[in-house]
């Protein structure tokens, strides 16, 4: 009799029916499992619990339905008794409630079902200590009150032993757990470091699983985010060279992960930048953008406009390792507006310190296509800021005049009186240049440009007339031909 | 007292005023007045109001002149003043005239000679004094010609010599104030003369010792300024902005990056390999199991197996492998090796990947064993060696006297049926009262029901008996 009674959603495939269907015929089935959880035979028991976790996995309706059926703490209570299939299932219905929304985990929360998945983190099964792990992990990647309740449960310490595990499963989610309990804020990085889970993070990096690479890498970078100390406390675990090879790994989510590790560490001060450029990680990281292609490029490309923001030497560091054609590839290539901002940044925090820097920027021939990307209509509001502010800071140290010479026929005229700028800067001390500026038309454009009398451009194009001999910028001044042929008619000729 | 109108005989004028007039004289002082102490030296006037100003001077300050009544105006010797008003005049200069002439007490005033009956008889006694009288008498009204002459001639000359004598007296009293001052000037001059110099050249010798002062600072400050300006370029060049340094660090990052970059393509190469190889085995794992299972088509003597075809000049590798390979048994057992997911699982890398650029980590701190140690089977042999007790170990403690007696007070109590067994034989115990029962005892007593009686009796409702 018993044998009639096992729930037969197992075997019934959800997609078939209408959706609307769906929802209500599973609410109503739900009615039906939830007095089947009590009953005698524990294999009912486990096999109505994986039935109700399968149905709250895969719709919100359905696991608001089971919040309020009142199942969870049900399922609570009775979970620190029965054996380890049961705890599993539970545990697997607990977390298909609670990746939902912050609302329905918040209800798992108050069934009191943190203590119990503490305590099923210490079971002897390691699937039932992955099953807890991953419930508690769904629940604390909500928001940061919630982590803080998963905390306080005392979650952390079991999951930090958990790590140390030899199964490999158990390892991934326990690093992922830990990875989004320490993202929200530094303090509870802080109390996930002071459990001592650095150490064993690290030293799992070179664990050739690249599942478990990635959960690790991931987080590390969220411990180290948040503050200085954090940073110096991964980098201390001697992370560097080994995360190098991460970048190497042909999983693109691992050198997504690890770029972001790097990036991570690089962005607090410019000591770190430094210790990671001479731990050559600037080289591996170009590499690695080389190789990617997409969002996977993204981290990889902030991290270099870490470095080269702090200082000119660092900056010149990532020149010398030859980061800039990557970038400038980046920029071209990729079609997502938010990278090419990013790139678009990095490049301006690159040339933005002195000559030697704007110089090795306009040389690789990108300030043309920043200024389109500027101008282009498409382009959306963030990407043209970044853009127009990477040209701005670049141009304002350029003095590699070839390079400048295509802007001036297009840039609008804010970007115009920089340009003019650094040509009335460089031409009057520069005579070949003063030649190659009216060989290559440039004189001519300068005329054509109105300027407000009195504004910062009209002073910088008179200081440009002033260099060249009066007969040739009246010969390139606008209407001059009309100007001679009017005298030409005007002439009375001596007879 | 009111400054009398000016009479015509004596001009009050400007007076002469001089910074000497006394403590009490308030200088620079041009009162128009005429006061009575001027006349003294005025010649003084003849006619009656002359005399208002005689009386006392009204200024306090005019003590050295006021006049009194007793003594009356001073009148100068003759036209001659009697003295400059510049001489400091004692403040009771006032006093009664000092061989001043006594004035008869009438007040009158003198004016002129003394009267002829006051003065010394000049020439002979009593015999020619009643020729002499008549002498006298014969000049009398010539004396009296005379005497109104002298004073009309002496007061027609009086205002003129008065104006005169003013003029000269003062002249000559302007001369004195004037040499006066003038050596003060001199003497004050000359004071200040020195000390404006003694003044300048202490101020001298100050602007000399600060401009002193500066010059020297300004120097050393110029040479600080040299030093400082050598010493920050040198400095800056060398431990801030040293560009060889900072070229070299380039050149080094660069270096770096090309061992890093040459390592982590051998790491990927190595991965690569790895993946390959473990691919490789997996298939031929698979083609092996597949191999065994289907070991029944391996080709005989007689009939060629479908891998080996007659036609083909050599069998087919599958032929070899099913020649090679073992039949398969029925159950096929899964061993899942523990070290499957270990680090160290790489076939071709026997060791993983290290990095020159880290440096070896330093020695564990741990004391390095002593000396040659002892064979290993020895030592376990020891260690488990089986327990060989003595006798004295192996036996029990207790002595079999002592074990026999235990023995025997067990099986007493074992067997004991009844606990007071040394009961005497006195009827000393009968007087134990019985304890009751619980079960039998009611409220009242015992219950009786049970053990008196077994039926519930009413001896009223029986009917025998009652007749």
């Amino acid at each position: 009799m018993h044998q009639q009674c096992y729930p037969s959603a197992n075997f019934i495939s959800v997609e078939h029916l209408n959706f609307l269907q769906v929802l209500f015929t599973w609410k109503s089935v739900m009615s039906l499992l939830r007095p089947l959880l009590l009953d005698v035979v524990p294999t009912i028991q486990q096999t109505a619990a994986l039935a109700l976790g399968r149905l709250a996995n895969y719709n919100d309706d359905l696991a608001e339905a089971v919040v309020k059926g009142d199942i969870l703490p049900q399922l609570v209570c009775s979970l620190s008794e029965q054996n380890r299939f049961y705890k599993k299932a539970a545990a697997f219905v607990l977390r298909a409630v609670g990746k939902h929304s912050p609302q329905l985990a918040q209800a798992v929360v108050q069934c009191g079902a943190l203590e119990t998945l503490a305590i099923c983190l210490e079971d002897f099964d390691p699937g039932v200590k992955e099953a807890a792990a991953w419930a508690l992990g769904y629940i604390a990647r909500h928001n940061s009150e919630l982590s803080q309740a998963v905390v306080d449960a005392g979650a952390v310490p079991l999951l930090v032993l958990c790590i140390q595990e030899p199964e490999i499963a158990l390892k991934r989610i326990a690093a992922s757990t830990l990875s989004d309990i320490s993202k929200h804020s530094p303090e509870l990085a802080q109390t996930v470091v002071d459990a001592g889970a650095i150490a064993h993070l690290a030293q799992m990096i070179l664990n050739p699983d690249a599942k478990l690479k990635r959960q690790v890498l991931s987080a590390l970078s969220q411990i180290a985010k948040h503050s200085v100390d954090l940073a110096e406390l991964v980098v201390e675990a001697e992370i560097f060279p080994v995360v190098l090879t991460c970048l190497k790994d042909s999983d693109e989510y691992v050198k997504k992960n690890g770029a972001t590790l790097i990036r991570e560490i690089a962005k607090h001060t410019p000591e770190l930048s430094q210790f990671i450029v001479n731990a050559g990680g600037v080289a591996a990281v170009i590499d690695c953008i080389g190789s990617c292609r997409g969002t996977v490029r993204l981290p990889g490309i902030m991290m270099l406009g870490y470095v080269a923001a702090h200082s000119e030497n660092l900056s010149m560091a990532v020149i010398v390792s030859k980061g800039i054609p990557p970038l400038c590839t980046c920029l071209v290539e990729e079609q997502e507006d938010h990278i090419k901002a990013a790139a678009a940044w990095a490049l301006g925090q690159v040339g933005r310190h002195t000559p030697e820097h704007a110089r090795a920027v306009a040389v690789a021939n990108v300030l043309p296509t920043l200024l389109s990307m500027y101008m282009d209509t498409h382009s959306s509001e963030d990407l043209q800021v970044k853009t127009k502010r990477a040209l701005k800071n670049i141009l304002q140290k350029c003095t590699y005049l070839p390079a400048l010479e295509p802007l001036l026929h297009d840039a609008p005229p804010n970007i115009m009186k920089h340009i003019v700028g650094q040509f009335s800067k460089v031409l009057p001390h520069d005579s070949k240049a003063r030649r190659l500026f009216v060989t290559t038309g440039g004189l001519k454009k300068v005329q054509e440009i109105k300027a407000e009398p009195g504004s910062l451009l009209q002073e910088y194009i008179n200081t440009i007339n002033n260099c060249f001999p009066e007969e040739i910028v009246r010969y390139y001044s606008p209407g001059y031909s009309e100007i001679l042929l009017e005298r030409v008619e005007n002439y009375q000729p001596v007879l | 007292m009111n400054p009398a109108p000016p009479s015509p005989g004596r001009s009050p004028g400007r007076l002469r005023r001089s910074a000497h007039t006394g403590p009490g004289a308030g200088g620079g002082r041009a009162a128009p007045q005429a006061p009575a102490g001027r006349a003294r030296k005025r010649l003084g006037p003849r006619q009656e109001g002359g005399r208002h100003h005689l009386s006392p001077s009204p200024a306090p300050h005019r003590q050295h002149r006021a006049p009194s009544p007793l003594t009356g105006p001073r009148r100068p010797l003759g036209p001659s003043p009697r003295g400059c008003l510049c001489r400091p005049r004692s403040p009771h200069g006032a006093g009664p005239g000092r061989g001043r002439p006594r004035l008869p007490a009438g007040g009158a005033g003198w004016y002129g000679p003394l009267p002829w009956w006051r003065r010394r008889r000049a020439g002979g006694g009593s015999g020619g004094s009643m020729a002499a009288l008549a002498r006298l008498r014969a000049r009398l009204p010539a004396l009296r010609e005379e005497c109104f002459r002298r004073n009309r001639c002496v007061d027609e000359d009086r205002k003129i010599k008065y104006k005169a004598a003013v003029k000269i007296q003062s002249w000559f009293r302007g001369c004195r104030v004037r040499a006066y001052l003038r050596h003060l000037n001199k003497m004050v001059i000359c004071i200040q003369k020195r000390w404006r110099g003694y003044q300048s050249r202490r101020y001298f010798r100050k602007i000399v010792k600060t401009a002193y002062f500066i010059m020297k600072m300004n120097f050393y400050n110029e040479m600080a300024v040299r030093i400082q300006k050598r010493w920050r370029g040198y400095y800056v060049r060398k431990y801030i902005h040293n560009y060889y340094a900072l070229k070299k660090y380039l050149e080094a990052v660069s270096v770096n990056n090309e061992i890093v970059r040459n390592e982590l393509q051998e790491y990927a190469e190595m991965n690569e390999k790895e993946k390959k190889k473990k691919d490789q085995e997996k298939k031929e794992k698979e083609k092996e199991y597949q191999a065994r299972k289907m070991h029944y088509l391996l080709s005989t003597e007689q009939i060629a197996g479908i891998y080996n075809s007659p036609f083909r000049k050599s069998p087919d590798p599958m032929e070899l492998l099913l020649r090679q390979s073992k039949p398969l048994s029925h159950r096929r057992q899964q061993v899942k090796s523990p070290f499957r997911d270990e680090l160290y699982d790489w076939p071709t890398c026997t060791r993983p990947p290290t990095f020159h650029a880290g440096e070896s980590l330093p020695p564990i701190g741990r004391q390095k064993p002593q000396g040659p140690f002892r064979d290993t089977a020895e030592v376990l042999r020891q260690r488990y060696m089986p327990l060989e007790p003595t006798l004295r170990v192996a036996a029990s403690i207790d002595s079999p006297l002592e074990k026999a007696r235990v023995e025997m007070k067990r099986g007493e109590w074992r067997n004991h049926i009844h606990d007071n067994e040394f009961l005497p034989f006195s009827s000393y115990h009968k007087n134990e009262k019985y304890d009751l029962s619980i079960h039998r005892s009611g409220k009242y007593g015992q219950e009786t029901y049970g053990i008196k009686h077994f039926r519930e009796v009413q001896p009223n409702k029986w009917v025998t008996g009652k007749l």
